[in-house]
């Protein structure tokens, strides 16, 4: 028996199957990785991840009955499990006029990111004239913010869609145009060198050398506009996860205000995945070498 | 157009070319780079430019290139003047400047289609190219999934596809191993012999320039100036054997005796940075 483990197949087989575990998500990630740079968050929830969660919440449910917490003041996990599954109609609801929300704001920033970051590339003038405008813009709270949008615009869906785009348009232009910065002066005169003019020079070097910092700041940008559109829902809606959230706690069901969020972290953690989802769609190619050699 | 007679071309023609970059450091302001540059290579002959580091051989080809203008003196091609107008050379640069999110097929079409040729054309024609170059099996990967090697005969085959009579190459196999550089100096000798364009190649490596070159140029430590041309008495093709060869070795040896009385003795260099 220990020969027979020790000689050809069997004894090959765990490290073969280790590879083929490890793999796709090594890869995965190290595409995400702009070059050169170290990446972010992998956006990978791995068995450690989901042992500490399920650490946390037998300790949570354990104390709630050890000490005989009363729900009002902190609900046990398995009573916000039973409030999801009972108002699991009226939550999903809620959170599709959310989503719809944070999806619609989320890509007029996007938009509109693309748009100035571009700008501000070609143009040194408009990047001087607009960059420190930006940072400003991102000083001022919005949750000062989102009343007054919601006294122009009223209580329709058109307020809270601005709220988001107010949040997300930040991350976005910033690492957009942060990503035209890092692209290498000597790949854009080469372009020159083929005779390529400012549109080649944006099309083949610049927009390629951009997307991995752009989906950086959509990563961040996604998990950002559900929270704005909670926020703008909750200044005043008649549907959404955030109306839901002020209706729970006004009538102090703890467990439901636990189950609304609950669902609200779920919708941001698929915000979360669309985004790594499309940028493992657009980033090909995989790392370069180019820091490996240098 | 084609052939003809030694005359008729003027190939390439530097003349007088100077260049400065602004340096605080310095107490003039600035850094001499060429120190006026005189130069011609015939068309369709192969040039080597050796010379110290740091002694201005990549920015003359950046001036060439049309990347840089010269403060003073003029570069024409074929009697036409083009420092300062990019387009008219192939410039392969240093480090190879693959793009990791394009395919080597993607790299090879992408002077055709900067110049408008229609991608699937353009796709065609580099597949081509690149199954010339023996790259025909990999034209689907990226560059991080290809040796050295192969990624320097895909950044030679970006620059030769634009189909320009002149090249110019930055140490083209600078980062390779001597045994993958070796094979890749008969393969280019033998893509020069076929298409017989104007090269002017900047190398370290003397023996690189012997095996290649027609004629070799000495650049002084900085600021630069032409201070030998040497010619290369080789018949092509050159063959592996010619490295053995006793007139081979001795050339080498000599080029290399002038190259190293070029730089100060390790022992009078100043010190670069003075202690305090």
């Amino acid at each position: 028996m220990p020969g027979d483990e020790a000689g050809g197949g069997g004894g090959r087989r765990p490290f073969v199957r280790a590879a083929a575990r490890l793999r796709p998500t090594r890869r995965a990630t190290a595409r995400l990785r702009p070059e050169g740079r170290a990446g972010g968050a992998s956006g990978r929830f791995r068995w450690e991840a989901a042992a500490s969660l399920g650490a946390l919440m037998l300790g949570w449910e354990g104390a709630v009955r050890a000490f005989h917490v009363p729900a009002w003041l902190l609900p046990a996990p398995s009573a916000v499990v039973r409030a999801f599954w009972a108002e699991r109609t009226v939550l999903l609801d809620h959170a599709a006029a959310t989503v719809t929300e944070a999806a619609a704001g989320l890509g007029l920033a996007a938009l509109l990111a693309v748009a100035v970051a571009t700008a501000m590339a070609f143009f040194a003038a408009v990047r001087a004239a607009l960059y420190p405008l930006l940072v400003v813009s991102q000083t001022v709270p919005i949750i000062a913010l989102a009343p007054l949008v919601i006294v122009w615009f009223g209580y329709g869906m058109l307020p809270k869609v601005l709220v988001v785009a107010l949040v997300t348009f930040f991350p976005l232009a910033v690492s957009l145009a942060e990503g035209y910065r890092t692209a290498d002066p000597r790949r854009l005169a080469l372009l020159r060198t083929m005779g390529g003019g400012r549109w080649a020079a944006f099309r083949y070097v610049l927009w390629p050398s951009a997307l991995p910092s752009f989906f950086a700041g959509l990563r961040i940008a996604a998990t950002y506009s559900v929270t704005g559109a909670v926020i703008g829902e909750w200044l005043g809606a008649t549907k959404g996860l955030g109306v839901y959230l002020i209706r729970a706690s006004k009538s102090f069901a703890i467990e439901r205000l636990f189950a609304a969020i609950a669902v609200i972290v779920g919708v941001s953690l698929l915000f979360f995945a669309a985004a790594e989802f499309m940028a493992r769609l657009s980033l090909r190619g995989g790392p370069t070498m180019d820091a490996a050699e240098r | 157009m084609a052939g003809g007679g030694e005359g008729s071309s003027a190939g390439l023609e530097i003349c007088g070319v100077r260049k400065a970059f602004p340096d605080p450091k310095r107490p003039d302001g600035r850094l001499n780079v060429l120190d006026g540059i005189d130069l011609a290579v015939p068309a369709g002959r192969f040039f080597a430019l050796v010379g110290p580091s740091g002694s201005g051989k990549s920015t003359l080809l950046d001036i060439v290139a049309g990347l840089v203008r010269p403060d003073a003196g003029t570069v024409h091609f074929s009697g036409a003047p083009i420092d300062g107008r990019p387009g008219t050379a192939a410039y392969m640069m240093q480090d190879d400047l693959l793009f990791p999110w394009q395919t080597i097929r993607e790299h090879v079409a992408l002077p055709l289609l900067v110049r408008g040729v229609r991608r699937r054309e353009a796709l065609r024609q580099a597949e081509a190219i690149l199954r010339d170059f023996g790259l025909g099996a990999f034209v689907d990967r990226y560059p991080s999934a290809l040796s050295g090697g192969m990624r320097q005969r895909a950044a030679l085959a970006r620059a030769l596809v634009q189909g320009t009579a002149l090249v110019l190459l930055d140490e083209p196999f600078g980062r390779l191993d001597a045994l993958t550089r070796a094979s890749l100096q008969e393969w280019l000798e033998g893509v020069y012999r076929r298409e017989r364009r104007t090269i002017l190649m900047v190398t370290h490596d003397v023996e690189e320039a012997l095996y290649l070159a027609d004629r070799i140029v000495v650049f002084s430590p900085r600021p630069a100036r032409v201070v030998d041309v040497v010619e290369v008495p080789f018949d092509r093709p050159r063959t592996r054997s010619l490295r053995a060869d006793g007139a081979f070795v001795r050339l080498k040896a000599a080029l290399l005796e002038r190259l190293l009385a070029l730089l100060p003795e390790p022992g009078d260099r100043p010190a670069s940075a003075p202690f305090r």
